[in-house]
């Protein structure tokens, strides 16, 4: 540290101008195991394995092996993890690393000057620890310092240039270099070569001007090479071995970062026992199994970089055996069996179980689909329409975990109903291959499935409803529990897509603008426009499965295993990791607050009554195939208590909201129906996603507990007797006006299918569009406030604002059209002049739920005009949601 | 990041005294920034600001007397829980200067903005009462009107201020006059009993307390009354015989009970007592089993074996026996409020008996109780200490797993009680029993006497002796209010160093305190005390008898709480930028260090590490002997 203290000084002459680089160069020895550690850059690098073929290739004599350690988001000493993860040294020595590459300065830029003695300090830190530990037993490790990459502009006003950014990338690539040349570790740049390779390149090489893309990969790997100094080879890299470097990286990606972590090493490890084997036992085998088979692979792809044939499969031979589970399933001492919570191993067909519904008064359940019909139904975990009007779902035929040796077969589904008969007679996989896609959403010209850790945005370039691309769109969730999301996709109508997590997630997710951490549990918020990331709702629930916007903006979440029901605005003001809102079922062991008041699961209040758990998947009433009387109830998906569809009125009382439960809108006595996904179909009819499955859950069971069921799935519906069904206006492909005027429909979910088809139109296009659609609107008209507010939604969903039309929002006499108007000011307040003013009228509004929308946006604000204007709430009525949105608002402001 | 906005927050709240200021810079200690307080708006604005601070802030917020605007800034210092009497009198001064007024008004209308529902606010009420009725009867007198107006307010605390000013103020007619009227103006009469200052003025209203005993007033009435009975010095033993009739009322019991375990043995007559154990006796056989650990019948209990003493020894066997057959034998020890001690000097069991001690802390910190074998409680006390924050005997934080200990509680916190339950030692003998927090040994300890036969020993009992050679009786409850500022100098006149220097050290004051080179480093060095105070003895005697009153932020104690959840307590001796220095037990004077990156929280105390009642066992020449010692200067 001493020695670091003298060179500080020259930190503040770097000014963005390298000098000619003069750290060690990087010596590699045959046998080397080289582990890549830092953040997203390198992460993404074992899914685009140009680099290391080209590394193999041009030394296939050296026998590399190369492990990727790497996690999006991680700092020097900054890498969250669930629980027992490990500490990067228990990783390293696994690896038995003699060579450690870093990763390290594209988050860390962000803090600009202001943080770069801090990161060159820790940098210099890290590197003399890492030289001092012997993780291979062949020596100290040697350490190589990788520069971030230049950010690339792409062009796209919605999304930084990246001028300031690579202000401060210059700075931390030039910090690097001074902790290579003082510690002794070789150091690579490739800030220079790759900004010049961005000014040069016609094509785009980045997903997001941060993160490459494939291509920027296969560019990438020549002048990382050489910033290494190593020699590449000039043939062309060989389609042959990065087949094989794809699959090795596949085994040890599965391994290192295997989904359920908190079943395996974490505390769950310890649950699931067959009477000998407990769930740490049967996947910790599962993990040294892949570790097997990637050395097996390893060696493939140094026979192959060395010219010799290998045979047609990997052998894995050799590979230790699975642990077999006895089933813990209906004995005498089942617990859930005693509980009447396990359904029954004789599954129904679909006929037998319709006639064990029980129905509200006037409705009706049909089934749409089963895997009688399509075996490819099997565990269908979600569903959504595309705006052709057709049923999408999503299948974990693999629940809870893949495993080693077998064909990953998880899907998206497409089921057709041609003949309109209310059954579905096609099934296309849009998807295959895929592993635990908890939930999906379909926009912009495809669809974001979550696989944990990512977030795939694959689209179908052909026309044959089968997806022929997939990027890893978002990376860096946690995998701690393959059933604590993501999931509940949704898209806000403003443009903004919305996804939960469940609690023991510990996720760093990178953007543009800096990274975002959450842990235990929340929403998140992405905006694929402008690429912005972070949280919506950071509060720690315990699995939060389902997530509904109603007609006016104002959302709601479900929490599963407690079956708590939020109303979301006052949860969802800025707060930033480490802190929380607070509440949730967690509350106390995740926020620990010192202030009474701020503790226990009641600090922020249900808005229902919870009467039966767990819940998944919720859904508002909006059909007018539905009775008027059920119009605006609030539906919930429970799996277990009692495998129903729940009811509740919601009313608006005070600032906030208020739902009374009604009688149930069906429930059925096969112990196997198991609802955990809902939606409103654009005729108006309720879609039902039936899991169906004996077994209740994660934790009751071994993961590779015999009985869990692979097989089965239904998709149901509700119909209303007697009434007309919705005819749903055509929108996929028609023209803006039209598409437009389906924003007038009755129906929310029509209305949202119409937003997410123009948020994939040019903006160009809709923006001018949206104006002159607004002067047509007949101002007499009931919906006009309503129509207005779809207007800014839909500018706002192509990050643009129309003052005029804003102003008109945020006037209405309608509150809740000011309530919603408030939200967009808060979203666009950038764009906005004189943001902070408008909100501070909000503040004096004569309704408390434009208020509490005021007090949550001033959270967004910098603390000290905020906190001024904010609290002039107080010369208002405050009723408890009020004060707890206006305490959380000054607990942020109050610690910026 | 929060954690250390924490540690700046701790350092900041040593710039409350502003005579110190300057030493934090020395210490490298950091100043935060004073909390922005947007004092121009609205009241409810500003007060919603200030409830957001937490002590130390508060304390930093900016004051002056020259503005309205600054009334909720000392109202709100003038309400908060947990600060010192200084705090308050000083904020007091400040709404005085402000508003124009004087400091019966502004404690007049402080008192009626208290939230009776709210433990803390009350326990603020009663301290601004306290300092309400230190004002002399002329100046009480004066504010007749706002007393009478006061005693039908709709706070409670503010009723009962009415009434005890009143008294005050000479007019106890018509205080008595004004309660007679109806049930609700009689609780607030007998409420305000305990707060009227003790001694003639309090003993005058004995006969009223006696009158509302009368089976003519409603229960709540009676029971106020026998609470505040026993606040009354006055002829005890007649109210010991009119307490005792309400132990048969399964109404009254439990405050009868309460109140009679107040008053000492002295008072208490041999025939009533003889009544009252047959009474207590049948209660417990007729008590179900499952509410023999209610607090209620512990009390009970605790009476009955209290009072089996008075009894011929066959007869209070006999009895014994009884209660044996129902119940284990109880025997309760309670904390003493900020006086580091437990209320008993010691107690009996019986050799090769079951008993349960239940330790009640009603101290404002964690205490526990540990027995030790005879002549071991330094040596446990010691390595209790020792331990720091390594949890000892079946994990137990400063218990020392050694053969020494024979029985022990774990740390209990204020406000809580554990119970623990024990054969006592076969062999007769006194048995130490101590606190084994760091520090507290010196004073707060005791003896379990084992005798062959309790009811032989009760009837003839035999103070043990001290386990640590200290054999003083107690004098009195010193207050500053004892000491005559105008007499002081002639009081010291005469003093001699030598006895000063012993009593310095008898009074355990050598063991945190340096003299002349000599002594311990937990509180200042007083070698030079009376410079620093720039020959204010008045307040350095106040110092010594009300040590809360206000804490040299240098030597306030701060918890810290380490990231695994393990506390240390004590005074930060040294802190850089990565970590904590914090002396935890002046027998151990090597510091335990702590790394800034461990620590969760740091908390501090506003309350001196320094105990009250030092002095309670040395008469007025003693104290002035000590006061004198310490003065002399060089």
């Amino acid at each position: 540290m001493k020695q670091l203290t003298a060179l500080l000084p020259l930190f503040t002459l770097f000014c963005g101008i390298l000098a000619p680089v003069t750290a060690a160069e990087l010596q590699l020895n045959k046998g080397d195991h080289v582990c890549l550690v830092g953040n997203a850059l390198g992460e993404r690098l074992q899914h685009r394995n140009h680099w290391e073929t080209v590394l193999h290739q041009s030394y296939p004599e050296l026998e590399l092996a190369v492990r990727n350690l790497c996690f999006p988001g991680d700092e020097p000493f900054e890498r969250i993890r669930s629980m027992a993860f490990g500490d990067p040294d228990s990783h390293l020595t696994h690896s038995k690393a003699d060579v450690v590459v870093y990763f390290f300065g594209f988050n860390e830029s962000f803090n600009g000057d202001q943080g770069l003695t801090e990161f060159a300090e820790q940098m210099f830190k890290l590197v003399q620890e890492t030289q001092g530990k012997n993780y291979s037993g062949k020596g100290n490790a040697r350490v190589v310092l990788v520069s971030p990459i230049a950010f690339e502009d792409i062009g796209d006003p919605n999304v930084t240039d990246g001028t300031e950014q690579n202000a401060n990338l210059a700075k931390y690539t030039a910090a690097l270099m001074k902790v290579a040349e003082e510690s002794g570790a070789a150091f690579a740049d490739i800030y220079t070569p790759t900004k010049a390779l961005f000014q040069a390149s016609g094509a785009q090489l980045t997903l997001n001007g941060a993160h490459l893309n494939d291509a920027g990969y296969k560019a990438l790997a020549p002048l990382l090479m050489k910033a290494l100094g190593l020699k590449a080879k000039t043939a062309p890299a060989s389609a042959a071995l990065k087949a094989e470097v794809d699959d090795k990286n596949f085994h040890w990606w599965h391994r290192y970062r295997a989904v359920n972590g908190f079943s395996i090493y974490g505390k769950r490890g310890l649950a699931g026992t067959d009477g000998t084997y407990n769930n740490r036992d049967v996947m910790e085998r599962e993990r040294a199994i892949l570790d097997e088979m990637t050395a097996n692979r390893d060696q493939r792809i140094w026979a192959v970089a060395q010219g010799k044939s290998v045979a047609d499969k990997c052998d894995d031979s050799n590979t230790l055996p699975f642990i077999t589970v006895k089933t813990n399933v209906g004995g005498a001492n089942d617990k859930q069996r005693k509980a009447g919570k396990l359904g029954t191993l004789d599954y129904l067909s679909g006929a037998e179980q319709q006639k064990l519904f029980k129905m509200a008064d006037g409705y009706e359940i049909q089934l749409v689909a089963s895997e009688e019909d399509f075996p490819e139904l099997a565990n269908p975990v979600s569903l959504n329409f595309d705006n052709k009007g057709r049923l999408w779902v999503t299948t974990m035929q693999s629940y809870p975990h893949w495993q080693p040796k077998t064909e990953m077969q998880d899907k998206v589904l497409i089921l057709t109903d041609e003949n309109m008969d209310g059954r579905a007679d096609k099934c296309t996989v849009f998807a295959d291959g895929l592993h635990q896609p908890t939930g999906f959403e379909i926009g912009h010209g495809g669809a974001y499935i979550a696989q944990q850790p990512d977030i795939l945005f694959m689209t179908d370039t052909d026309g044959d409803d089968v997806a022929d691309t997939s990027i890893r769109k978002l990376v860096g969730f946690d995998t701690a529990d393959s059933h604590h999301g993501i999931s509940a996709f949704e898209w806000g109508p403003g443009g903004a897509l919305y996804f939960n997590e469940g609690t023991f997630k510990y996720s760093q997710v990178e953007s543009p603008y800096g990274l975002t951490r959450m842990h235990e549990a929340g929403v998140w918020r992405y905006n694929a426009r402008t690429e912005d990331f972070g949280t919506h709702v950071s509060l720690p629930f315990a699995n939060p499965w389902g997530h509904v916007y109603d007609k006016w903006g104002q959302d709601f979440v479900s929490d599963a295993s407690p079956g708590f029901n939020f109303w979301a605005t006052p949860i969802s003001g800025r707060v930033e990791y480490p802190a929380k809102h607070a509440g949730g079922s967690f509350n106390d062991s995740v926020n620990n607050f010192k202030d009474t008041a701020l503790r226990g699961r009641d600090a922020y209040p249900r808005f229902i009554v919870k009467r039966t758990r767990p819940s998944a998947g919720n859904e508002l009433v909006s059909s007018r195939h539905f009775k008027p009387r059920d119009q605006g109830d609030f539906l919930l998906c429970n799996v277990i208590g009692e495998r129903s569809i729940l009811q509740h009125s919601v009313q608006e009382v005070g600032s906030g909201f208020e739902g009374t439960e009604k009688p149930p809108l069906l429930f059925c006595e096969d112990g196997n129906f198991r609802p955990i996904d809902i939606q409103f179909a654009p005729d108006g009819t309720l879609y039902i996603c039936d899991w169906h499955n004996a077994l209740i859950g994660h934790l009751q069971h071994n993961l590779r507990e015999p009985n869990r069921d692979h097989q089965h799935g239904r998709i149901w519906r509700v119909i209303c007797t007697g009434r007309d069904l919705v005819k749903p206006p055509a929108i996929a492909g028609e023209p803006i006006p039209a598409v437009l005027d389906a924003l007038k429909e009755y129906e929310d979910r029509t209305r949202y299918r119409a937003r997410r088809e123009l948020a994939e139109r040019a903006s160009d296009d809709v923006i001018p569009a949206v104006q002159k659609w607004v002067t047509g609107l007949d101002k007499s008209d009931d919906g006009y406030t309503h129509q207005t507010l779809e207007a800014n939604w839909v500018l706002q969903s192509h990050n643009a604002v129309d003052m005029d039309l804003l102003t008109s929002a945020l006037n209405a006499d309608d509150h809740h059209s000011r309530a919603a108007a408030t939200r967009i000011l808060c979203y666009m307040r950038d764009k906005v002049p004189n943001a902070l003013k408008l909100i501070h009228e909000r503040i004096n509004d004569d309704h408390g739920l434009v208020r509490l929308e005021a007090v949550r946006a001033c959270s967004f604000f910098d603390s000290e005009d905020a906190i001024e204007t904010v609290l002039d709430v107080l010369n208002h009525d405050v009723d408890g949601y009020l004060q707890y949105t206006l305490d959380e608002t000054m607990r942020h402001l109050e610690n910026l | 990041m929060s954690r250390y906005m924490l540690i700046a927050l701790v350092l900041a709240q040593s710039a409350i005294a502003q005579d110190h200021t300057h030493e934090h810079h020395e210490d490298g200690e950091q100043k935060i920034e004073r909390p922005k307080i947007l004092l121009d708006k609205s009241a409810r604005i500003v007060e919603y600001q200030l409830k957001r601070l937490d002590n130390a802030r508060l304390l930093l917020v900016e004051t002056a007397t020259d503005d309205p605007k600054y009334v909720p800034v000392f109202k709100a210092i003038l309400l908060r829980p947990g600060l010192s009497r200084q705090n308050r009198e000083q904020s007091l001064n400040g709404l005085v200067a402000i508003n124009k007024t004087d400091t019966a008004t502004e404690l007049l209308s402080a008192l009626e903005s208290l939230n009776d529902g709210d433990r803390d606010q009350q326990r603020v009420g009663r301290q601004l009462s306290g300092i309400l009725l230190t004002h002399s009867r002329d100046v009480l007198a004066a504010r007749t009107d706002d007393l009478k107006k006061a005693m039908s307010s709709d706070s409670s605390v503010l009723r009962a201020t009415g009434y005890a000013g009143l008294v005050v103020a000479g007019q106890t007619a018509a205080a008595w006059q004004q309660a007679e009227s109806n049930a609700a103006s009689r609780l607030a009469y007998l409420s305000a009993v305990s707060l009227v200052p003790a001694g003639e003025t309090r003993n005058a209203l004995r006969a009223n307390v006696v009158a509302s005993l009368d089976a003519a007033q409603p229960k709540a009435v009676r029971s106020s009354a026998i609470g505040a009975l026993t606040t009354i010095s006055a002829d005890q033993t007649d109210s010991f015989t009119r307490l005792a009739e309400f132990v048969s009322s399964d109404s009254l019991r439990t405050p009868a009970v309460r109140s009679l375990l107040k008053i000492p043995d002295a008072a208490r007559g041999t025939e009533t007592s003889k009544q009252l154990v047959a009474v207590l006796v049948k209660h417990a056989e007729t008590t179900p089993a499952a509410q023999r650990t209610t607090g209620e019948f512990l009390d009970a209990m605790q009476l009955a074996d209290e009072l089996l003493r008075k009894l011929p020894a066959a007869e209070s066997k006999r009895y014994r026996q009884r209660l044996r057959d129902v119940t284990v034998r109880v025997v309760r020890l309670h904390t003493v409020e900020e006086e580091m001690r437990y209320d008993k000097p010691f107690f009996a069991v019986e050799a090769g008996r079951s008993v349960q001690v239940v330790l009640e802390n009603e101290d404002l910190m964690p205490h526990n109780l540990v027995i030790t074998r005879t002549g071991k409680l330094k040596e446990v006390a010691l390595a209790g200490a020792e331990l720091g924050t390594t949890p000892g005997l079946d994990g137990k934080l400063y218990v020392p797993d050694s053969p020494d200990v024979l029985f022990s509680t774990s740390m209990v916190n204020a406000g809580k009680r554990e119970v623990l339950t024990f054969t006592a030692p076969t062999e007769p003998g006194e048995y130490p029993y101590v606190c084994s927090f760091p520090r507290h040994w010196m004073r707060m300890y005791g003896v379990m006497v084992v005798v062959p036969d309790l009811d032989a020993w009760q009837r003839n009992p035999t103070t043990p002796k001290d386990p640590l050679g200290n054999n003083r009786a107690f004098v009195k409850n010193w207050k500053q209010t004892d000491f005559d500022t105008a007499k002081l100098a002639d009081s010291l006149r005469g003093r001699s160093p030598q006895i000063g220097a012993k009593l310095f050290k008898d009074a355990t004051c050598l063991g945190c305190h340096k003299m002349k080179n000599e002594g311990g480093a937990v509180g200042p060095d007083l070698t030079d005390v009376l410079k620093r105070w720039k020959g204010d003895r008045y307040g350095i005697l106040r110092e010594i008898i009300d040590p809360s009153y206000k804490i040299d932020p240098k030597y306030a104690v701060k918890i810290v709480i380490d990231v695994d959840g393990l506390t240390t307590s004590g005074i930060v001796t040294a802190e850089d930028n990565k970590s904590i220095s914090i002396l935890v037990n002046p027998e151990v004077p090597k510091p335990k260090v702590i790394l800034k990156d461990n620590i969760e929280e740091i908390i501090p105390s506003t309350t001196s590490m320094m105990p009250k009642a030092l002095l309670d066992k040395f008469t007025t020449d003693e104290i002035m002997e000590i006061l004198s010692y310490i003065t002399a200067g060089e």
